[in-house]
Parts: C-alpha cells; structure tokens; sequence
C-alpha cells in the first residue's frame, strides 16, 4: 500500500490526528535536516495550520481527498506565496512569491500540508545537489555522498522520511536522477502535462514539474491530482485529464518493452547499472512482456544539444534578474545602471549559473545562432522523430536512469562538461517532450540504489506508471530508511 | 539639390484592446504607477504570457485596411537586451514570420508607400527621467503594439507627414486604435539616409527614435538631412548610429553607448506556440471593417455630389461619417444633410474630443425627415433653418415643432396673388427696379416672404415678380 | 579557441561581470563548453523541419482581470517611492 493511502485511512480512522502526524514530521526534519540538508526553508507554522484545518474537517464528519492532511515538501524554485522561494541562489535569498504556482494552488485546495521548501542546485542548474547557495543536500543512504539534482532537497526528504512526497522539477533529468541517487520514485511528466505557471523558468521548452515519493502509487495519485490544462499556461495540454491510478493495476502480459541499443553498447554506464537493467529486462519478460532492441542514434548527441538549448533558454530566462523589481541588488556606487545591473549579477548568481548564462548569449549571438541553437532544434526534432519511429515497434522503453549509483561530493573535475554527462541517460526524454519515470531496479555492492526509467510516448504516463507499479510489485527494491518518521 | 533624402517608418500602435497582449491587466492611460501589473507583465519569476485573442484581431484589420497579406500562421519570438523598463531583459515579439507582409498605403498623389511588414508585440513601461534617480512605471508594460514597418520609399517631408497623417486617421477610423501621439499610443522611428542624386544605392541610415510628434518628425528628418550632407560634403561618412531627437535644441544625438550595444539573439518563444488565423476569421475580420475612408470620399464626391471639402469633413470622424450615411439613405437631398451637419450641427461643438463624439439630439431619421420636407418645397430653406436649430436644442422632431399650417404648401394661387399685391404696395422699388436698380426687387421679395409669414420660396417669388414687373 | 575579448563581449551581452581573476577559468570552461557543442554546429540539419505548425497558442478573452496591488507590486524591493520602482543614477 501507498504512504499517501496508508496516511488517508489512519487519519479517516482518527488513528492519529494531522496535527500529531505533522508534528511527527517536523520533529524528525528538525533532528535530520542539520545533517541531511533537504530543506532550506521549513515551514512549520503554515503546515500546523492546514493541519488543523484538516482536523477540523475530520471532527465536522466532512470526507477529505487521498491528499489531504498528507505532508509534502516542494522544490524551491516553484513560487508559494508568501513563503520564500529562493531557487537556492543569492539571488533570490530574499523573494517572496506574491503569487502561488499552478501546482501549489491545486495541492493547497486538496488540503496538502506544506512541510517546507526542498534545497536543490542553484536555479535548478546542476546535477549533484552541491550547486546550491545554501549548502549541499546529503544522500541518506551515505551522507558523505551527492544526494543527484537539481531536485536534491526534494529526493532527500521523501527517502529520508522527512516528507511523504514531493514536487520536484525535471528538465535533463532532475526529478529522476536524484530519484534515482536516493532510491525513490520520480517521475517526469510529458511536457504540457502540468502547468508551468509558478515554476522558476531555466528552460522553457524542457521544464516540468514532476513528483517523487517512495512508490508508484503514491506518485500516481499526486501526479493525477497536479495535472491537465491551465488558462495561465499556454503551453499546458488542455485536454489531458488523466486517471493514472485507475489504471495502476492492469496486467502487462503482452506488452512490449524496448531497450535503447546506444546505452546497451555504452562504456560510460557502469556494469553494476548495466546489470540491474539486465535483471530489469528479466522481469518484464517474467511479467509477460516482449524485450525488443530499439535504435535511437540522435541519443549519442543529445548532451550537446540539450546543453545548446538548455543554455540558450536559460540565457534569456535569468535575464530578468537584475535586482530592480526583486532580487539580489550590489551594494555602492556605480557609474551607470548597466554596471549595477553587472555587480548585482555578478554577485548574485554561482558559477555554473554564470557559465550557462555566458554559454547560452554565446550559442544565440548573431554570428553562432544558426550553427548552435538552430541547428540544435533540428537535431531535437530528429531525435523526437526517431523516438516516434521507436514507439511503432514498443510500448514503452526502459533505460538506466544514470551511468552510475551516486558518488563522493567534492568531485573535482577540470572540465565542466563531464559533468554534463551525468544527464546522458535522462536528457533526451527532455528534448524529445516524452514520460519518464523512474525506480529502483537495483542496488550496488555498496547497498547504494540503482534507478531505472520506463520511457513512454507522449501522454501515456498511465501506461508507464502501470508498467513502473507492476515492476515494483515483482520486485523487492523498495527499502525503508532508518531516517525521518517510521509509521 | 545635390543630395536626395530618403526616408523608412518603422510605427509603433497600441491597439485598443481593454486588456494587455500577455495578461488581464488593464490597458487604461494614466493610471496610478504600478496599479494595472501582474506577475505577467511584471515579469516576476514563473510568470507565463497567455495571448490575447482581440489584439491579434485589431492586427489583422490593421494589416487589411493597408492592403496586407495576413499569415495563417506566424510565430512569436524573444527579442532578447536589457533596459529598465524591460522587466523581463526580453520583448515578446515577431521575428522572421510575422502575422502581416506586403502591403501599401497610398498617397494623395497616388504614390503608394510600400509596407513592408506588420507584426504584433507588446510594449514596454515608462521610465521618469528625474536628477538623481530614475522612476519606473511598468502599467503600459504589455500593452499590445504593432509595429508597421515600411520600405524606404519617402522622398520628402511632406510625403512623410501626409503618410503619418493618413495612417493615424485610418487606424483610429476603423477602430484599431486612438493613435494619440502625445499620449504615447502612436510612436514613429524613423530612418534617414542621403545620396548623391542620381545614385542608386542607399546611403548609410540612421534611426530616429521615438518620435511622438509630426512636427518633431519633420523637424528631426530636416536636421539630420542637413548633417549627413555636411559629412558627406566634408568626405566624411555617415555612421549607422540610433538617435534620438533633442526638442530643445533641435538637433539629434546619439543615443546608445557601448554598454548598450544590442544583439537581440531571436529565437522562438518558447511559453508560446504559433498565432493561426484561420481564412474564414480573415474573412469575418475583413467583413468587420468599416467602409474605409478614402472609398467614402469618392462615394461622396461622384454619387451624393458634395464637394471635396465637405467630403472630407465628414469623414473625419468615423461616427459623423456613419450619421451622414444614415441621413443620405432616408433623404430625398443627401447634399441638403451635408449643408445641415456641417454647416449647423459642426458649430455645436468647441472641442475636437467632443466633435469626435459627435454627440446630438438630432436622430439621423429626424434630420432626413427635415431634408426631405425641405426637398419637397413644404418649407423653406430660412424655416429648415431655424427649426433644426430648435430640434438640435430640444430633440423635438420636426413634425413636432413646425405646424400644419407652417408646413401647408403656399400655393401658385397664392404665390401669384401676394406677388401681384407686392408690385401693388412698393412702386417706390418698382419703379427703382425698372430704372436699373437690381438689388431693388429684394423689397419685394421680402414684402412677400413677411406677408406669407416666411413660406414662401424666396427665388420663386422672384422669379415671379420679375414677371409681373416686365 | 575562445579569446578574453569573446569572453568580455559575452558578458556584456549577459549582464555579468568578469573580473581579472576569473577570466581564465571562464575563459577555459567556455572553450570546454563550445568544444563540447561543436558536433551541433557539424550536423547536416537541412532536411529537418522544426516550426510545428499542429498546435497554435491559446487565446484569452479581452477581459480585464484583477492586477496586484500596488504594494504587491513593490513587495520584493526597498528601492521604490510614490508607487514607482526607483533606480538611482550614477551611484
């Protein structure tokens, strides 16, 4: 059973109130969070309060929804009015949304109760959780390593019991990456599932909220609940209604599962996750399913073209951030607003952010756009094309979700885009807007946890989800933390 | 003149929509600083922009009425720098495919002013230049614009002021816009370049910005024209500078530093998919235009027989144009409506605000009825007179203000007989009359016009009495 | 080969700042990242189409809607007077 059911029916059965189920979570975070650094803003008072609301609502003999009274935690570049929303940049130390996120407006109505705001890398920039302003996130299975980003608050809080569930955000790879690194659920939505209103833009044409829990129910339900149109986002499908739960159950006798041949044949992943997706491939075929062998060429350059227009979009989205309306302003005198405008950024952003920014002007600077960015979106559309080819043969593709389990913090590498492969296994969903979720499949001789993703076409997060919920059920690779509440 | 000007038009139009191009924030003018901002046009982090189905209407009208091709389908893109009153260091505007292509305006003299293209986009805030500080107001940030960009076909002033002039009337004839240049809804920059006459090749440009009078316009083009002869004349080239007009020297200034040195790196915007305007929306924005007003002058003239500056009056302003339409329909002497709305009913009015509105209690069935008992000789034209001036004050009609008897035709019988007995009574003027005095037969006139109590056909009567005294 | 003069023009653009003692560590990263993009700028892209022409943008409705208030507006900045934003000149 699902935490998100297991904690409906106990606060049906008034087995325990939502203030005491609460008060159990701030508890733990304020005992683990020292160590473990998922959040960096609690907000302890707002989710006390809607704790009592819901109480309230149980007292007066009201039904409350499968989320209400559930206490979560979000990604800190989602806006929550009110509460601090610092992307974990200088920045934005100091913002405060005057606005709610689409997403957050919807959970806030079905009685989510806020734990607090999930560290991540600086504007969601980074692919191990050391990229934000305020300090590295902990992975809870060794803290001495990187919990995986950008979402590493949020992966952290749910593997550590700290929160039942979260919402992250993916844009190559940052909600199943870190999922993936901590041994959770995440899933990255297609694009234009969930609205992208109140979501701090890095790239826009890549960016989706997505959650994370500790199983496939769970992010089932919340996905069902934060999904389909909305009027403030234009790029948001309006007609994607979908019932993802209902279908959790069915049997995948007869399905067709591919496997990417360019990550087969790949010596950057490793032979622990190369053998976990193998045993992978076992149970699918135990569950009745097909294994197929797909060709996706355009994956092999799909870290440079992501970079091209992930830069790019980002470029032009941190423009904004100038300190005038909001934000980090320089301190002294200068001799113009352009120079201002320069410390304040200069001062406000980190480094990887700053390589992006310069990295994204440089790619769409007159003389280069058409031999970076332009070419960059035909090579998008061919890989998009070749994933459409893919899915005439299969239903959904598997594939790991990182070459490796997560490693040592402080890594120091001479070349930043080294880094950058990390998100091999990951970007190309991005660029080709399709479903992914991620799962454990395995763990390596250090017990630390291997993900897997199940790749679908674009909205059929049911059937991924279905396939992800009976590969967990098949499977033993659902692990209790010693961290956090024990329910 | 050894140098030839030429001159491009880029023009700048808020539309006249009640709400801005990306969010629903009020468009109104003048409002308190910062009371008409959302996350969206404030550009706050996560802020998404959603279109404005209206705007990109009046764009399409705007496109037809100047003979434009219009897309069915046009992207959006960013125009990427950095500038205070751009809260989000981007425009969202239309970069290789915009919504309008290839049209013309044409001329008085028939010369036709090439459009090149006509996309949509939204504006930017205001900033408040003061000593120490400078203010932002971001309520006019996200309005919805057009840009209308022509070719460099200008030869001179005038034809650069008659083009202006002429856009303006249009835009706000078919409702596109007010097009208040001192307000700021209508914006020109302006690229000048000069070369030797008889060349073919342009000159280097320059780009004037900003422009929100004709007067400084003509001004600015005139200075620049002046300079860029001076350098060339000194063997010294023009630089490709943007500029703005200083009015209290007269002179142009350049206006950009290094700092601001812009690339503006286009690329697709990415929070919004294509803008499609299906041929059957084409059709039903096209059939929403009004008669426009060049086609109505010419109706005027040749159908109706007004004359050209009775003509134009009447179009200047869409509401009396249409008043006049309704009048020349139900009217026997739509040239008698003329006479009535311009002549009477214009002097109603002190201000051209108020002219514009064209506020009277006159219905146009009421004035028509007026016209035809004139048309049809049951009055005359000094009752016509001075009845309108009572229904244009009471809202009356006619039949209401002029009697049975007022409006009973003065018969032949009748006419003959009161001029026979004018001839009886005044032989002092007849005979000043018959001894060369012309004006002389007015004593009569008016003794009949008294003594039917201003029913009479004054030129009838006269003609009759030049009769009778023969 | 990136020079220190690409770098300054980039940050320009950018609104960054690069100071002497960073310019090299920039300068080195962005050879590194262009490196990494360049098998982008050698792809044969001609035959690939990328406008998507399927979907177009939504429309609103010409209504006016709530705005923020003034204070809202102001809420994340200490520079502001009268309801104006205020940037100072010249320090």
């Amino acid at each position: 059973m699902g935490r998100i059911e297991q904690i409906h029916s106990l606060l049906c059965k008034k087995d325990i109130s939502c203030r005491e189920l609460t008060e159990e979570y701030l508890n733990a975070i304020q005992r683990d969070n020292p160590e473990l650094f998922a959040y960096v803003t609690v907000t302890a008072q707002e989710a006390l309060t809607a704790a009592d609301k819901i109480d309230r609502q149980i007292a007066q003999g009201g039904d409350i929804g499968m989320l209400s009274g559930v206490p979560m935690s979000i990604k800190d570049n989602i806006s929550t009015r009110g509460i601090r929303t610092t992307c974990c940049s200088k920045m934005l130390a100091d913002y405060t949304p005057v606005y709610d996120a689409s997403v957050w407006s919807k959970l806030k109505n079905s009685g989510a109760v806020l734990l607090g705001k999930a560290n991540m890398d600086e504007f969601a920039m980074g692919s191990t959780g050391e990229n934000s302003c305020f300090g590295a996130s902990s992975n809870p299975y060794n803290t001495a390593l990187v919990s995986g980003g950008s979402s590493g608050g949020s992966a952290v809080s749910v593997s550590a019991n700290l929160a039942v569930y979260s919402l992250g955000t993916d844009t190559g790879g940052s909600v199943r990456q870190p999922a993936s690194f901590c041994g959770v659920v995440g899933l990255k939505p297609t694009y234009g599932a969930v609205s992208r209103y109140g979501l701090v833009a890095f790239a826009s044409s890549l960016d989706q909220i997505g959650p994370m829990a500790s199983t496939v129910e769970d992010v089932s339900l919340v996905f069902d609940s934060i999904a389909g149109g909305d009027v403030l986002d234009s790029t948001c499908n309006r007609d994607y209604k979908p019932d993802t739960y209902k279908t959790l159950k069915d049997d995948i006798k007869g399905r067709t599962v591919g496997i990417i041949r360019q990550f087969a044949d790949n010596n950057s992943i490793s032979p622990e996750v190369k053998s976990s997706m193998n045993e992978a491939v076992k149970t699918f075929e135990d569950l009745g399913a097909k294994v197929i062998m797909v060709d996706i060429p355009e994956i092999l350059r799909s870290v440079p073209v992501y970079c091209v227009i992930s830069c790019a979009e980002a470029s032009s989205n941190l423009a904004r951030f100038d300190g005038i309306r909001y934000g980090y302003r320089a301190q002294g005198d200068f001799m113009s607003i352009h120079q201002l405008i320069c410390k304040s950024r200069s001062e406000g952003f980190g480094k990887e952010v700053k390589r992006r920014i310069m990295m994204g002007t440089n790619v769409l600077s007159s003389d280069k756009c058409s031999f970076y960015y332009d070419k960059a979106r035909a090579l998008r559309q061919a890989l998009s094309n070749e994933f459409s080819r893919a899915f005439s043969q299969c239903d959904v593709i598997i594939a790991p979700t990182a070459p490796t389990p997560a490693f040592v913090k402080n890594r120091v590498v001479a070349d930043p885009t080294v880094l950058y492969m990390e998100d091999m296994c990951t970007v190309c969903t991005n660029l080709a807007s399709l479903p992914a979720v991620s799962l454990p499949c395995g763990y390596s001789a250090q017990g630390l946890p291997i993900g897997m993703q199940i790749i679908g076409d674009k909205f059929s997060e049911s059937l991924i989800l279905n396939m992800a919920y009976k590969f967990q059920q098949a499977t033993d690779f659902m692990r209790t933390s010693d961290w956090g509440v024990k329910l | 003149m050894k140098y030839e000007l030429t001159v491009g038009l880029e023009t700048h139009i808020e539309l006249s929509t009640k709400s801005k191009m990306f969010c629903s924030c009020s468009t109104a003018f003048a409002g308190a600083p910062n009371t008409q901002c959302c996350p969206v046009c404030l550009g706050l982090p996560g802020s998404l922009p959603v279109m404005n189905r209206y705007a990109v209407e009046l764009a399409v009208m705007a496109g037809l009425a100047l003979n434009c091709k219009v897309a069915n389908t046009s992207y959006m893109d960013r125009k990427n720098y950095s500038y205070p009153d751009l809260p989000k260091a981007y425009q969202i505007s239309q970069y290789d495919v915009p919504l309008c292509i290839g049209g013309y305006l044409e001329l008085q003299s028939g010369k036709k002013i090439r459009i090149t293209r006509i996309h949509i986009e939204e504006d930017a805030g205001k900033l408040v230049h003061k000593e120490k500080e400078t203010l932002i107001d971001y309520n006019r940030c996200g309005v919805p614009l057009i840009e209308i960009v022509t070719e460099p076909d200008f030869c001179t002033v005038d034809e650069v002021r008659e083009y202006v002039e002429t856009l303006q009337h249009l835009m706000r004839y078919i409702g596109v816009s007010d097009c208040r240049m001192q307000e700021g809804s209508m914006r020109c920059d302006v690229n000048v370049s000069v070369r030797l006459k008889g060349t073919d090749a342009l000159g280097t440009r320059t780009e004037i910005k900003n422009m929100n009078s004709v007067a400084n316009m003509v001004r600015a083009i005139e200075y620049e024209y002046t300079r860029q002869c001076e350098l060339l004349e000194k063997e010294q080239s023009v630089t490709q500078d943007t500029l703005r007009y200083v009015e209290e020297t007269g002179k142009t200034s350049p206006m950009r530093s290094k700092e601001d040195a812009r690339d503006y790196r286009f690329f697709r915007e990415p929070d919004l998919l294509s803008v499609s305007v299906s041929d059957e929306e084409i059709k039903a924005i096209k059939d929403k235009i009004p008669e426009l007003p060049k086609d109505k002058i010419k109706r005027y003239i040749q159908t109706f027989g007004l004359t050209e500056a009775d003509a134009n009056h009447l179009i200047k302003y869409r509401r009396i144009s249409e008043y006049f339409d309704e009048v020349a329909r139900l009217s026997k002497s739509p040239k008698t409506g003329a006479k009535f709305i311009i002549g009477q009913m214009f002097s109603l009015f002190s201000t051209e605000a108020q002219k514009e509105a064209f506020a009277v209690r006159v219905t146009p069935e009421s004035l028509a009825t007026l016209v035809n008992l004139l048309a049809d000789g049951k009055i005359n034209s000094n009752l016509a007179k001075t009845t309108l001036e009572q229904m244009l004050i009471t809202g009356k009609s006619a039949d209401e203000l002029l009697s049975a008897e007022d409006m009973a035709a003065l018969s032949e019988a009748d006419l003959d007989s009161l001029c026979k007995r004018a001839v009886e009574s005044n032989t002092g003027a007849v005979a000043d009359y018959k001894g060369g005095k012309e004006k002389a037969i007015m004593a009569l006139v008016g003794f009949v016009m008294r003594e039917s109590r201003g029913k009479a056909n004054p030129e009838s009567a006269k003609e009759k009495l030049k009769e009778i005294i023969k | 080969m990136i020079t220190r003069e690409e770098i300054n023009n980039i940050a320009l653009l950018s609104k960054l700042f690069v100071a002497e003692n960073e310019m090299e560590s920039f300068r080195t990263d962005m050879e590194q990242m262009m490196q990494f993009a360049q098998c982008v700028a050698d792809a044969d892209t001609a035959n690939i189409n990328t406008d998507d022409t399927a979907s177009s943008s939504p429309m609103r409705q010409d209504k006016i809607g709530t705005s923020l208030t003034v204070q809202e507006a102001l809420a994340n900045t200490d520079a502001s007077c009268d309801g104006y934003f205020v940037v100072k000149k010249n320090g």
